[in-house]
């Protein structure tokens, strides 16, 4: 077989990989559970989080299927990546820990690069596959204390497929969707209630639930402007999951053999907009400064001004009727229906969040480079001031970050390509400061909030 | 080739992979007066009814305030001060207990036969209290350098014992607060005292009068000044019910407001934030059946007008009345007497019924009843 042949024959074995990794993830999908995006806080793949997330116009692996899309027609050829994360929280109000969930799970993806009609093609997939939780709904009070952008937003499997071209050398394009669930179920309780013999009560209980798949898109530019200089624009779509949960009671009520006194009929409907994610541009420029050094800026702007916090919006009709000829004591009022739930205003504005990062090859030898990154990102809270009822708490985030990388070149027959190993550590501070209350009469009152999150990992790419 | 079908393999297994359980957040703030909800089974004694934690048919305790014990944050040995009726009129018991519920002297207190009789401490006898068939009311005790200082009510207005062993009492001769002729929202005696010491070190006195509250201000607890701003607190505005949406019901505290529990405290951010638990009744006082819930209202600073909660923060539709509170590092309780249905529902009895906040946690195992009051 000739060395074009062989190619050939690579091609058409990575385009099967490429097709066996994504099965698994077709089935999940098929299956409609719900997913959800964790990348915003704690980046994705170990070498762009260690430069602050500022890869947008610098980023050619799995990762481009968030960072961005237009990056993957740069793939030298088929990539498999995994790695592995994990994000602690030490987040506390009043001084006593929050008890955040850590966020932690396996990051991977594979590039699978081509060409149509002559020109670079590329598709890739990119998977963050929590080891806790698919992923976890969780609706709220909106007068309960909880941090808002990390206590279970982050809880989320994430999976995006994009596919991106290069029309002409200085321009690469690319888009995607990414997936997500929306969920809708039903729980219908009947039977008889004795209040006697509480033993004797039967209720028939029954659940439907559908889990549908949500998708939002996401697109992408770069463009080389120089040898040395890239830029970039990339554009994310909004969504939020949709949980929408209703609950019928009808039970005859008792007391032994005498036969229903009354039937209670309670029916509840809650429509909650969980895990929210607002739409996000990304501007974004890489200068590579010498052979070796390389600095890079991404400004995101952040949509939070749309954001639907997931409060439970609760409806609930309840009729339960006295028995005849029965009063009630003085003093003594029967149970109402409920008002329906008022969801009060969040404060929340739009933001921009610098990302820097800088990479240095600081070694190079014939079979292997060594590869030194840092980087920052500065999340100015989008979240107002949370004088009033509710307690969306939040707070300006700093996150300082590092990594390591090594490059082994041409390892092997089996490996014609490339390995990399990175390493990142990401260390987040939120600044403690206090919350005040307006309201004197208040029920959670002031408090102080702040912390920090460490959030380490490695990745593992090998190139073919 | 053995990598991807490696990876192939991991992605499958990872799908299964299943949550953990999460549990609620832990340590949230709260200005810790609610909502509380009933004690429940398990957190009293296998004895006990629920949610009363100190109860007797005959000498139906009511009314209640309790005094922590000890500077430990972590204690909850309390002693609690009560009206009981006893020979034919109201005086002031006093209980404890080492776990803030398990009072010596509650009818599940019983172990050896009949349940123990607190002490009776102290009794009407003055002139301005009504003589020896006079009736005490609404006790307020607080620790004051080693001393039990206890404020009650009786005929003539609010008076003052004071205590060095908190179950000797000897009394001031005269009220403390006696009626203002010149005050026409008081159209009743001053009555259910509650005091407290500000961090400046000055006295305050919330008390009922009429269907509000008022204060009075003292620099050493025994001459007491009534504030300009009286009254502090009133009743709610009164609603139509038929210009409320359906499922919105009229304030719960539109026809009166009596019994604070004043209870001060220091924010996070340095602020004096001034707590009141109060009863809320739905209708004027001599209504034939009106409902009563415990509020909660405050402001921030030494002075001025209250603003409260609109929604109770406990509620048990037992006529329940005349809060007291005690917080320590666990949590905090609030007191109140309530209708005891638990002999006839037809007589109802009052009894002194607890609720625990935060109302997501549970209370430990209680402690024994203490072996004397």
């Amino acid at each position: 077989m000739s060395l074009t042949g062989r190619r050939e024959g690579g091609k058409r074995r990575a385009w099967i990989l490429f097709v066996s990794s994504c099965l698994p993830v077709s089935i999940l999908l098929s299956s409609e559970d719900a997913r959800a995006n964790p990348l915003d806080a704690f980046g994705f793949g170990s070498r762009e989080t260690a430069m602050g997330g500022a890869v947008a116009a610098d980023v050619s692996d799995f990762s481009a299927g968030y960072y961005n899309p237009a990056g993957l027609a740069k793939a030298r050829g088929f990539e498999l990546s995994i790695g592995y994360f994990r994000a602690d929280h030490s987040l506390s109000m009043n001084g006593m820990n929050s008890g955040v969930d850590p966020v932690k799970g396996i990051v991977g993806g594979a590039v699978v690069p081509g060409k149509i009609y002559g020109l670079p093609f590329a598709v890739g997939v990119g998977l963050n596959l929590p080891d806790d939780r698919l992923t976890r709904v969780r609706a709220l009070a909106q007068d309960q204390p909880r941090w808002e952008l990390y206590d279970n937003r982050n809880q989320r499997l994430w999976f995006g497929v994009n596919a991106a071209i290069s029309p002409f050398p200085w321009l690469q394009i690319g888009g995607g969707v990414t997936f997500m669930a929306a969920t809708l179920a039903t729980l219908d309780i009947s039977g008889h209630i004795d209040l006697i013999e509480p033993t004797d009560s039967s209720l028939r209980h029954q659940v439907q639930a559908d889990l549908k798949s949500v998708t939002y898109p996401d697109f992408g530019a770069r463009v080389e402007v120089t040898k040395s200089f890239a830029l970039a624009l990339v554009y994310r779509g909004q969504f939020g999951l949709d949980l929408n949960v209703a609950a019928n009671v009808k039970a005859g009520v008792g007391a032994g053999a005498a036969g229903d006194l009354t039937t209670l009929a309670l029916a509840l409907h809650d429509d909650t907009i969980d895990s929210f994610l607002p739409q996000q541009v990304v501007l974004g420029g890489s200068w590579k400064l010498t052979d070796d050094l390389r600095t890079n800026l991404d400004v995101t702007w952040v949509n939070w001004g749309a954001y639907v916090p997931p409060v439970s919006k609760l409806e609930t009709q309840l009729s339960a009727p006295l028995p005849p000829g029965t009063t009630l004591p003085g003093g003594v009022m029967a149970p109402t229906t409920p008002a329906p739930t008022v969801i009060l205003p969040i404060s929340i504005h739009d933001t921009f969040v610098p990302h820097v990062g800088v990479e240095w090859r600081a070694l190079t030898r014939p079979t292997w480079e060594g590869f030194v990154r840092g980087g920052y990102e500065y999340d100015r809270s989008p979240i107002g001031a949370q004088t009033g009822a509710t307690n969306y708490v939040d707070r300006d985030r700093h996150a300082f970050s590092a990594g390591l990388g090594v490059r082994l070149l041409a390892p092997g027959k089996v490996l014609p390509g490339d390995v990399r190993f990175d390493v990142h550590g990401q260390l987040s501070v939120l600044p403690t400061e206090t919350t005040t209350k307006t309201d004197p009469s208040d029920l959670v009152g002031d408090y102080t909030a702040g912390g920090h999150i460490w959030n380490v990992g490695l990745m593992a790419t090998v190139g073919f | 080739m053995r990598i991807p079908r490696s990876l192939v393999l991991c992605l499958c297994l990872s799908c299964g992979t299943l949550d953990t359980p999460g549990g609620e957040p832990a340590g949230l703030p709260s200005s810790g007066v609610g909502p509380f909800r009933p004690l429940e089974d398990g957190e009293l004694t296998p004895e006990a009814l629920v949610p009363y934690v100190f109860s007797n048919q005959t000498a139906d305790y009511r009314e209640p305030c309790v005094v922590g014990t000890s500077s430990d944050p972590t204690s909850t040995a309390v002693w609690m001060y009560a009206v009981g009726h006893v020979g034919g009129v109201d005086v002031l018991v006093r209980t404890r207990a080492d776990d803030a519920r398990s009072f010596y002297g509650d009818e599940a207190d019983n172990s050896g036969g009949a349940p123990p009789t607190p002490p009776v401490v102290l009794q009407a006898s003055l002139p301005w209290e009504g003589g020896a068939t006079g009736n005490l009311a609404g006790p307020s005790a607080l620790m004051v350098s080693g001393q039990v200082w206890l404020y009650y009510a009786a005929q003539g207005g609010i008076g003052l014992a004071q205590s060095n062993d908190g179950l000797t009492f000897s009394r001031q001769s005269a009220p403390v607060l006696t009626p203002d002729p010149s005050a026409t929202w008081e159209t009743t005696v001053p009555h259910a005292p509650s005091v407290a010491v500000f961090p400046d070190g000055s006295w305050h006195m919330m008390y009922g009068a009429g269907v509000s509250i008022g204060e009075a201000t003292s620099s050493d607890g025994l001459v007491w000044t009534r504030v300009a701003e009286n009254p502090i607190f009133s009743p709610s505005p009164t609603v139509d019910p038929s210009t409320l949406p359906t499922g919105v019901v009229p304030p719960f505290d539109e026809g009166q407001v009596d019994d604070p529990a004043l209870i001060p405290q220091t924010t996070v951010d340095g602020r004096l934030q001034v707590r009141v638990l109060y009863t809320g009744y739905g209708a004027p006082p001599g209504s034939k059946a009106r409902a009563s819930a415990i509020g909660f209202a405050a402001r921030f600073g030494d002075s001025g007008h209250l603003v409260s909660q609109p929604d109770p923060v406990y509620t048990a539709s037992l006529h329940e009345n005349a809060p007291a509170f005690f917080e320590w590092s666990g949590g905090s309780l609030v007191y109140v007497s309530e209708d005891n249905a638990s002999i006839s529902a037809a007589m109802p009895f009052p009894s002194i019924a607890a609720g625990y906040a935060p109302a997501t946690n549970t209370l430990p195992a209680p402690s024994p009843f203490p072996p004397g009051p």
